[in-house]
């Protein structure tokens, strides 16, 4: 009798994590993603629909884990630690930074029907980070002044990892200088006028 | 005995490495299940139903002191799991389903004696089959003969893969990915997997003492696959035929081990 290989939805999250941070969403087939594990593509199917809901698991789990860690220093206003925060998970996290940072997921699924748990898990979580970065914001900066919070505390420590992700080099030390200077002048976010 | 495992591991689960006596359990436990598959040749005849075959090798199983492992596996409640046309595997025995004339079948056992778990499977033909059918028949079988030909110490699951993929392709039949042959012995179901296509040098590397099956499934068209509501019976989408063909191999010092032994392959060509 033959088997349906018991591999866990785990191994093939983390394998089309893999795939995607070395070669790019078109790495992620189903048949590479069974290679990668050594398992068959039925077992695949046996967990996931499809492709996009496989890519949509493994975008839940490293967005799940990136907003978990930067969403401390947010809600406790310290906009500085964030995206510090973003630096060094980024460091420890090489292969989900690189999936994350260098992708769109509406790119990664290319616009296929995602199963409704991981959409709205998905929501779930970029509504929390939206909240903890509101609470950032104190509620009182203007559209222009929280555009700019976000440039320094997302966009420009993005930007200055995006090279060395592009490049799977370390990520210097001196990339940490770059987004701490972002914070000098005692701009340490918008709470800090809204105190 | 002794069970000993490989340093190898694959996705953390401990590859089994059998001493002489796991060995000679096999054979026992093998050969029994080839003797089942033997057993029932004369009994594949159109009219005759999936069940009552199922029946027959229950009988003969238990007769000669096994016991179906496939009954209460994951819930299964038959003896053998019996395939017909575009039945890929896992098809459930039935009073409904009475071979005609010109049907391709496999009947697959896994009788358990002694602790241990002979597993096997061959096709059949209910009367004449077609030329196509021939041609898909003989070539799974000869797939999985070039796949036990590339089992030897140092060589590679991808090295087995890729040896029966070599002959699917060559005639143009596809192979299912979807299952895999799987690490046997005192379990039903163990390390490593063994798939039915790959590259050479890649994956497991084979070691003295490996017992796995190889069981190559081959369509006549596509290679997808579904199950069907009963949770068992996987068809090919396109419903082409499909073919299969098992053994139950143990990796030797020099070589490769069948547990399972059929007639020569002639003689096994002349019996389907």
């Amino acid at each position: 009798m033959v088997r349906l290989a018991q591999f866990s939805a785990d191994c093939f999250v983390s394998a089309a994590i893999a795939l995607v941070a070395e070669a790019g969403p078109s790495a992620a087939s189903i048949p590479a993603i069974a290679r990668r594990v050594g398992a068959p593509t039925g077992s695949l199917y046996h967990r996931f629909p499809s492709k996009a809901a496989v890519l949509a698991a493994a975008w839940a789990e490293v967005h799940g884990d990136f907003t978990a860690a930067l969403v401390p220093p947010l809600f406790e206003g310290r906009a500085r630690d964030a995206a510090m925060t973003l630096v060094d998970w980024s460091r420890a996290r090489p292969l989900r930074a690189r999936f994350l940072l260098l992708n769109d997921f509406g790119a990664l699924v290319d616009g296929a029907p995602v199963p409704d748990d991981l959409r709205a898990e998905i929501a779930r979580q970029e509504d929390v980070l939206d909240r903890a970065f509101l609470s950032l914001a104190g509620g009182h900066a203007s559209a222009a002044e929280a555009a700019a919070l976000r440039f320094r505390v997302f966009d420009a420590p993005v930007a200055a990892l995006r090279p060395h992700l592009i490049g799977r080099g370390p990520i210097p030390e001196f990339v940490d200088d770059l987004v701490s200077g972002l914070f000098d002048n005692g701009r340490d976010a918008l709470q800090g006028q809204a105190a | 005995m002794t069970i000993r495992y490989s340093a190898q591991t694959e996705g953390g689960r401990k590859i089994p490495l059998h001493d002489g006596e796991g060995f000679e359990g096999m054979r026992k436990a093998g050969r029994l299940a080839a003797a089942t598959l033997d057993f029932i040749a004369p009994y594949v005849k159109p009219g005759v139903s999936t069940a009552a075959l199922d029946k027959l090798c229950e009988t003969y199983m238990r007769d000669h002191g096994g016991i179906p492992g496939t009954i209460g596996y994951h819930g299964y409640q038959h003896a053998s799991c019996i395939s017909v046309n575009h039945v890929v595997t896992h098809g459930i025995p039935s009073d409904d389903k009475i071979l005609v004339e010109g049907d391709i079948l496999n009947i697959d056992v896994t009788p358990v004696l002694d602790g241990w778990f002979g597993d096997a499977s061959r096709m059949y033909a209910a009367g004449d089959m077609g030329v196509k059918a021939r041609r898909l028949v003989d070539t799974t079988l000869e797939s999985l003969l070039a796949g036990i030909a590339a089992v030897k110490p140092g060589a590679t699951l991808g090295d087995v893969g890729h040896a029966i993929e070599r002959i699917a392709r060559r005639e143009r039949f596809s192979i299912v990915e979807d299952f895999c042959g799987h690490g046997v012995g005192q379990v039903f179901h163990d390390a490593p997997n063994v798939l039915h296509y790959g590259r050479p040098g890649e994956g497991i590397v084979l070691e003295p003492g490996m017992i796995f099956t190889i069981e190559p499934m081959l369509n006549a068209g596509r290679p997808d696959v579904k199950i069907l509501s009963d949770g068992w019976t996987a068809v090919t989408r396109d419903r082409s035929l499909s073919a299969q063909f098992e053994h139950s191999v143990g990796v030797t010092e020099t070589g490769v081990e069948i547990f399972t032994p059929w007639p020569e392959p002639a003689a096994l060509r002349a019996a389907i």
